[in-house]
């Protein structure tokens, strides 16, 4: 059984008198242990099915299963619960709380997953210690460079032992060498069995990637394997 | 256990900028204080008044003359006489009055040895001191019957006349004059204190009703009557009775007649200033009411500004799977937290608030435990209620568009 498996997916936005499809109609599956790029242009709807794929958002019309789950009509919070177990998610522009230390951006999906304190901070000391930023634990964003930063991204991603890590540009706001870092742990990650699904525009960074897909004007264009 | 980190998220939050909570909460904080430390000035003057109407004496009933106005009004009046004859028959053919005494009094000069003092002559009988509930000091006594019969001259001084004029000498046995004419000072009353009205009981002289009429008033009248009843209980037989007997006196036969007197019993007073009270404390509620939701309301506006400040926060909590219900209850406790520090810190500034004024009036002030608890429970309602919509708002956000927010 497919990990990923999108049928027919439609997605139509309206922009006051004009509707704009987004996604006209995509389908395609994604296996456990792959290490999946989507790739296009600015507008080629990359992203609105990045959104859709990570479930931060609804498709207008076709079926989306996640690991075996249909997924395609849940509402916002079991979004959201689907979010929290199962994927993990990383920006480009890192999204970690500004007014929380390394430690507590790391133990938010661990809080709302329920789990007590003492449990949060040992599960992110662990994984903070895994991504090489166990002497920064208790640092604020501030207080760290552009590669720490997307660190402790990671690492809350991987907090709640999610089967899929999905990125959106990881690389985008970082330099080349933080870059070959962050595209290298992603290697390492998939080397140990998780999925790893990533868009992007940059073809350097596609490339680590065994399957990529490139979408233009909403649908997907071709599919190429390494 | 996440209820808990909620609340270390909410105080971590509103740590993080102490100038805006502190002046979000200044609404409830004032509000608050005000409300607890009237209240705690309104009890104490309440207990204040019940002591000095206990000090007055007990299930008392003042006849006065009185007629009724056009409006149906009750009022005094100066036409209606009463007569010692009255205040006899009152005695005898009222079984449920236990004492009568006249109401008559003027006010003068007297002087002893080399000093003069202005004070209120009453004029008495021996019930009076029953009534009254106030005694004697010991080596003096009180009127007797005979006295009152026959017109003596003697009196009865309070504290603060014997300290006018006799300093702490022992009045007893020596002479005043009143209009020129010699007492015979025969004892010295208890201490009484202030009444109701703020006046000093112990600025008083005491002589047989007698002696008051012919020599110190010159009428032949009193200008009422204060009797108390056999028990609380029997007060409205009391007043009945008298009505009944005055009313015969006085030759009002004709049901449809008015009395020409009023009879008041100290009760009906009480009765009348708690519910002054009463509407007093509307009043504070009303007032206490409306400050609370102004306060109220500015802790929904901040929070709103908040919201809108921690868009993208949100957002990137959706993200990695905040529900719904997990920023409503963020955000909500944060405004009860608000809420509640405002409230709490009133408290405190209601007590501090109310025992200044006790000490600047001289009495007690009380802090009635339902006026605290009610105080703690509003203040946390009001930041539920007000925080529930900028929540709401805050739980309603996308996160996709949230994450887009600059």
């Amino acid at each position: 059984m497919s990990l990923i498996r999108i049928e027919e997916v439609v997605k139509k936005y309206q922009l006051g008198e004009v509707p704009v499809l987004a996604l006209r109609g995509v389908s395609l599956t994604i296996e456990q242990g792959e290490f999946f790029a989507i790739m296009g242009a600015s507008g080629s709807g990359k992203s609105t099915m990045m959104n859709i794929i990570s479930c931060m958002d609804r498709p207008t019309s076709g079926r989306y299963f996640l690991d075996g789950n249909d997924v395609a009509g849940l509402d916002k919070n079991s979004l959201a619960k689907v979010r929290n177990r199962t994927i993990g998610l990383v920006f480009q522009n890192f999204n970690l709380l500004q007014t929380a230390t390394a430690l507590e951006n790391v133990g938010l999906p661990l809080l709302y997953a329920g789990r007590p304190a003492k449990e949060r901070d040992e599960a992110a000391i662990k994984i903070l210690t895994k991504v090489g930023l166990g002497e920064r634990l208790h640092h604020f964003p501030t207080q760290l460079s552009g590669g720490q930063q997307q660190r402790v991204a990671m690492a809350r991603a991987l907090a709640n032992n999610p089967k899929i890590l999905m990125a959106d540009e990881p690389t985008g706001n970082l330099d080349s060498q933080s870059s070959e870092d962050i595209m290298a742990f992603l290697t390492q990650l998939n080397k140990e069995g998780l999925t790893i699904v990533l868009v992007t525009h940059d073809n350097e960074v596609a490339r680590y990637a065994r399957r990529v897909i490139h979408l233009k004007d909403g649908q997907i264009l071709k599919e190429e394997t390494r | 256990m996440t209820l808990v980190s909620f609340f270390k998220v909410a105080f971590t939050a509103l740590a993080r900028n102490r100038m805006r909570a502190f002046l979000t909460i200044l609404g409830i904080l004032i509000g608050v204080g005000a409300v607890i430390a009237m209240v705690a000035i309104g009890e104490g003057a309440k207990e204040k008044l019940q002591e000095q109407f206990t000090n007055m004496g007990t299930n008392i009933l003042m006849v006065m003359p009185g007629t009724v106005t056009q409006n149906g009004i009750r009022e005094y009046s100066s036409v209606t006489h009463f007569y010692p004859a009255d205040m006899d028959a009152v005695k005898k053919d009222c079984p449920d009055v236990a004492y009568v005494s006249p109401n008559i009094s003027s006010v003068q000069t007297v002087s002893a040895q080399n000093q003069n003092w202005t004070t209120q002559i009453s004029g008495v009988n021996p019930d009076f001191f029953q009534i009254r509930n106030w005694g004697v000091v010991p080596g003096g006594r009180a009127i007797t019957d005979s006295e009152d019969n026959s017109g003596a001259l003697v009196c009865l001084l309070g504290q603060t006349v014997v300290t006018n004029l006799f300093g702490d000498a022992n009045p007893v046995g020596q002479l005043v004059r009143i209009k020129h004419v010699p007492f015979r000072v025969i004892g010295v009353m208890l201490p009484k204190g202030d009444n109701a009205q703020g006046q000093d009981q112990d600025d008083a002289i005491l002589v047989p009703y007698t002696t008051a009429m012919r020599r110190l008033n010159g009428t032949p009248y009193l200008r009422g009557m204060i009797a108390s009843a056999a028990s609380e209980e029997k007060i409205p037989n009391a007043e009945t009775e008298i009505t009944q007997i005055l009313r015969q006196r006085h030759h009002i036969s004709a049901s449809w007649q008015q009395d020409d007197f009023m009879i008041r019993s100290l009760d009906e007073m009480i009765q009348a200033r708690e519910q002054a009270t009463s509407q007093q404390m509307l009043l504070l509620g009303i007032v206490a009411g409306i400050s609370l939701l102004v306060g109220g309301i500015g802790i929904m506006n901040i929070m709103l500004v908040s919201v809108t400040e921690r868009t993208r926060e949100i957002g990137i909590r959706m993200a990695v799977g905040a529900m719904d219900r997990d920023i409503l209850l963020q955000f909500l406790i944060e405004a009860m937290v608000l809420s509640l520090a405002g409230g709490i810190l009133g408290i405190l500034l209601g007590v501090m608030a109310g025992l200044i004024v006790s000490k600047v009036v001289h009495w007690n002030v009380i802090f009635p435990l339902w006026s605290i608890a009610l105080s703690f429970v509003f203040s946390a309602l009001i930041g539920i209620v007000f925080g529930f919509y900028p929540a709401h708002k805050a739980s309603q956000l996308d996160p996709i568009e949230a994450l887009r927010y600059q």
